[in-house]
């Protein structure tokens, strides 16, 4: 491995405190490291725990227990450096509706500190990057989703952090959007960002990611190339050595902390 | 904090607004078109009305005229502009609304009237009320009747050989010595500020939404959250712009609103439609500001309020249900300025009530600096404990995960606090505990003093005691019971240091003494009132005195000493402390102590004794000092006023006052000087008590 891993997350838990006072565990002892140039797979069910990871990681969330470094930087003691060296995309982060995405981006940028003089131009570079410079002075909530979740990604990447998490980035686009969305991130792994993306789609934790991270119930149930996941639980598909390593987690982890972690996802 | 992501934000906040029309129709269309539009239809349409009233020609018909030609003639006087029809079209005319009125002369009327025979039929008025210009036909008819009965009298006075004024025994004439501001300025104070306070609430509403609620629902607000910039930098851009239009809604609103008014006030003056109005309407530019400048700290704790909701809402939908109790506010001082009730403390110190009563005052031109002062003050400490919620819900994690619970009072715990462990107490617990001894004393103190009227002797120190325990101890058990505080570190008492403890029983008769002879001083070279708090506690002192001067003495110096101390120096000062460097918590505890004596002349006094005590507390790491230093004090003070009161003053003919060179007060100089100087030796002596129960012999 010729790169220095840029994440490194060490036994990462976070606990919720339900209702009746009882202790959910939505992550709980998570270790992984992610390396520049590329992109690490997070897959998982929904509920597994793979949001509340990447928002730990995103520093909006602070663990229970353990800790990780993202980008050289620790995310208990210097939150904000690490925020300033990732850019971060969900399914669920939008853009504001009344401003265009040049003004979005510039906005962005100047939030995170990127040098006045070189705002317009970094602004430009990115929008050309990522195929948005035909729409960049149309308002945002006149943008189709696609477009919309193409911006989102110029927008987190405006000031080119070595780091970028993106939690299931194309949940709610059609396959062409997703398609788009898919090669915008190939390229930012050529550029040599450290990608860690989380989904629940086989083929793009086949064909994207360099290394896979299968989580369910918070924890991780087994890591390694798609190759190595099948030839661990004896299985010819992804989609199978997925269910096998999922199902056996599913029937350990009673259905009580299978609830919890559905809510806290 | 950075004011460069300040301002970026601040200003992608604004782009925003700018181009969401609702909020800008709300901020500018009421004020700039829509109220003018309305007041000027209004105005002209009524003015219009009552010019036609006034001047127009009434027509009227006399059924029986030929009874009461007197009247006939009277009602035809020129000036009185009446058009008498005395014709057979009388029966019909007043349904077809040809004839405005019908008067219906009895038979033998004008004979009988001036012979004083009241056995004839009433001369009857027929109207129809339902018609617009009835109304002010009536008043003209009435009054030329009126004159028409005066004429009747004068007539019978003269038959008996009487003058017409036996009917006059006074003569009388009221003077309204009220300015044309003041009156003005009572109409306005009725109107002023309910619109300040609601359309400072509108104008900070839809900003403060736009800004969290709807950032949460479009998914933006975690973007933010994953930028370097500090939460907290992100909340004061966000604040800062709700805030801003706060101010400006309500601002534009006002200048609007007091411009048509003046212009109204001018139309009305010349006609003289109405009679307040007879002498003209006017209010000064100044006064207005003034009144806006009263307003500013409720619009402050508005947009906080506002903020809170936002950000305690998940959607855009719960936010203007949360929102409406919220908007009911600035209808609590529509309510008050209806009910008109006299200033009083407690009101002043009372949110958006305070608001109302001040500007009324303002406007009216009764208002003092001090009442403004007060009401500033507390409005700002309230919107300030606003401010820190908000603060608590957007460092909160539940922020971005709306999804794992319901709204509960869980969004108010600090982030990471899951585990349920005993705390200090935080700086918003000390404001409440500073906020509420003032306030519990300004309600709860008039309510207990009639029911200690009747019970006799023991009144003044059973008064003393309840009220202490209302106002200060009470408040701290429940502040701190709620808030899990630590009570060992809250309130310590052990070790006692001895060396402290004598320091702390030369110290406070020493400062009593010196206290004494400063107040002469003050006495003697201001010569202003003595404050209303000192009156009260002196008539007090007066009333138990009689009863046993001991038990005064012991009352009214030992129960606020500890319970002021476990107040002030417990709860208040480590709530500062915790936030704050150790030397600037101990004088702001020691300002806020001398303040809510409200006792401006013995402010510096009181702040110096709260630097004392608060570096004893610090020092000894014990309350027991502290508390011993403080009783002493107030014992000494009331001794001296009862014991040696009247030879510190000599009687002039206008009255008794200070004697600040005469034998007494120089030896209480001295002797304060004295002790003073030995107990600080002694607490300097002693040995510094650290927080952990070790102690040094370090000097402080």
């Amino acid at each position: 491995m010729p790169n220095a891993p840029l994440i490194e997350v060490k036994s990462l838990a976070k606990y919720y405190e339900d209702a009746d006072g009882g202790t959910i565990k939505a992550v709980d002892n998570v270790s992984m490291t992610c390396r520049a140039g590329e992109i690490y797979g997070l897959l998982g069910p929904n509920g597994a725990g793979k949001t509340t990871t990447l928002r730990c990681l995103s520093t909006v969330l602070t663990p229970s227990a353990g800790t990780a470094i993202v980008g050289g930087y620790s995310i208990l003691t210097q939150p904000e450096k690490v925020r300033a060296n990732i850019g971060f995309v969900s399914g669920t982060t939008g853009l504001y509706a009344r401003l265009t995405p040049r003004e979005a981006l510039k906005f962005f940028a100047r939030l995170n500190g990127v040098p006045a003089d070189v705002v317009d131009q970094r602004v430009q570079q990115t929008m050309d990057l990522f195929a948005v410079s035909s729409y960049a002075d149309r308002p945002c909530d006149r943008l189709s989703t696609g477009m919309k979740q193409r911006v989102g990604l110029a927008r987190a990447v405006v000031h080119d952090p070595p780091v970028i998490i993106l939690d299931e980035p194309t949940s709610g686009l059609d396959p062409v959007a997703a398609q788009a969305v898919e090669q915008a991130i190939m390229q930012l792994r050529a550029g040599g960002k450290c990608v860690l993306l989380s989904t629940h789609m086989m083929y793009q934790a086949e064909e994207m990611c360099d290394r896979l991270g299968v989580i369910g119930d918070g924890r991780v149930l087994a890591e390694g190339t798609a190759a190595e996941l099948m030839a661990q639980t004896g299985t010819t598909s992804l989609r199978q050595a997925f269910f096998a390593l999922v199902g056996a987690s599913t029937a350990v982890g009673g259905s009580a902390s299978a609830e919890g972690a559905d809510r806290a996802s | 904090m950075r004011l460069d992501i300040i301002l970026t934000v601040f200003r992608k906040e604004l782009t925003e607004l700018l181009r969401d029309r609702r909020s800008l129709m709300v901020m500018f269309g009421v004020p700039l078109v829509v109220y003018p539009l309305l007041f000027m239809a209004v105005g002209s349409v009524a003015k219009g009305k009552a010019q036609e009233g006034q001047q127009r020609e009434v027509k009227i018909a006399v059924h029986n005229a030929a009874e009461a030609p007197a009247l006939v003639a009277l009602l035809k006087e020129k000036e009185r502009n009446f058009n008498v029809v005395t014709g057979a079209e009388v029966a019909s005319g007043l349904e077809k609304d040809e004839i405005t009125a019908v008067i219906e002369v009895p038979p033998h009327a004008e004979a009988d009237w001036a012979a004083g025979r009241d056995t004839v039929a009433p001369l009857t008025l027929r109207v129809d009320r339902s018609r617009s210009l009835t109304g002010a036909a009536e008043d003209r008819i009435d009054a030329a009747l009126d004159a028409y009965a005066q004429q009747v009298i004068r007539e019978r006075l003269a038959a008996k050989g009487m003058t017409p004024d036996i009917l006059q025994p006074i003569k009388r004439s009221t003077i309204d010595i009220a300015s044309k501001e003041q009156r003005s300025g009572k109409f306005l104070a009725q109107t002023v500020p309910m619109l300040l306070l609601i359309t400072g609430m509108l104008g900070a509403l839809f900003p403060a939404l736009n800004t969290t609620t709807t950032e949460k629902e479009l998914g933006t607000l975690e973007t933010l959250l994953v930028s370097p910039a500090r939460r907290s930098d992100l909340l004061i851009a966000k604040g800062l712009l709700v805030c801003c239009c706060s101010l400006l809604t309500a601002g534009l609103n006002m200048a609007s609103m007091s411009a048509v008014f003046l212009q109204v006030a001018k139309n009305t003056a010349i006609t003289a439609t109405t009679a307040p109005a007879a002498s003209g309407l006017g209010i000064s530019p100044w006064l207005l500001l003034h009144a806006y400048a009263a307003a500013i700290p409720a619009l402050i704790l508005f947009s906080a309020m506002v903020l809170c909701v936002g950000l305690i809402a998940r959607t855009y939908r719960e936010a203007s249900s949360f929102a409406t109790p919220v908007m009911m506010l600035p209808m609590a001082g529509m309510i008050v300025a209806m009910m008109d009730p006299p200033t009083t403390n407690a009101l002043l110190m009372t949110p958006v009530v305070s608001t109302t009563l001040i500007i009324r005052d303002i406007l009216t031109s009764r208002s003092n600096w001090g009442d403004f002062a007060l009401v500033w003050i507390s409005s700002l400490a309230y919107a300030g404990l606003v401010i820190s919620m908000a603060a608590r819900l957007f460092t909160n994690e539940q922020l971005v995960n709306p999804a794992w619970e319901p709204l509960s009072l869980k969004g108010l715990r600090r982030k990471g606090t899951v585990k349920r462990r005993l705390r200090m107490p935080t700086v918003d617990e000390a404001v409440v505990l500073v906020l509420a001894l003032p306030l519990v004393q300004f309600y709860a103190g008039p309510w207990l003093g009639k029911l200690l009227t009747d019970t006799k002797g023991i009144n003044a120190p059973l008064f003393v005691l309840l009220l202490q325990l209302a106002s200060v101890l009470a408040p701290l058990l429940i502040i701190g019971t709620l808030g899990r505080w630590n009570w060992r570190a809250v309130l310590p008492t052990v070790p006692v240091n001895p060396m402290a403890v004598a320091g702390a029983l030369l110290v406070g008769p020493g400062l009593a003494a010196i206290g004494v002879f400063y107040s002469l001083l003050y006495k003697t070279f201001v010569h202003a009132p003595t404050s209303q708090a000192n009156t009260n506690v002196a008539e007090l002192i007066e009333s138990s005195v009689n009863y046993s001067p001991v038990v005064a003495v012991l009352a009214f110096g030992v129960i606020p000493g500890v319970c002021e101390e476990l107040m002030f120096r417990g709860g208040v000062l480590s709530g500062f402390r915790r936030s704050l460097k150790t030397p600037a918590a101990v004088i702001v505890t020691a300002l806020l102590f001398a303040a809510v004596h409200m006792d401006w002349a013995g402010f510096p006094l009181r702040a110096l004794l709260g630097v004392v005590l608060g570096f004893l507390v610090v020092r000894s790491a014990s309350l027991i000092p502290s508390i011993i230093l403080h009783a002493c004090f107030n014992s000494c003070t009331v001794a001296i006023a009862i014991f040696l009161g009247d030879k510190l003053v000599k009687s002039t003919p206008t009255g008794p006052v200070p004697n600040l060179f005469g034998m007494h007060a120089l030896a209480l100089l001295a002797v304060g000087v004295v002790l003073l100087v030995l107990g600080t030796v002694l607490l300097l002596g002693s040995r510094v008590i650290e927080a952990n129960g070790r102690s040094t012999a370090a000097a402080l």
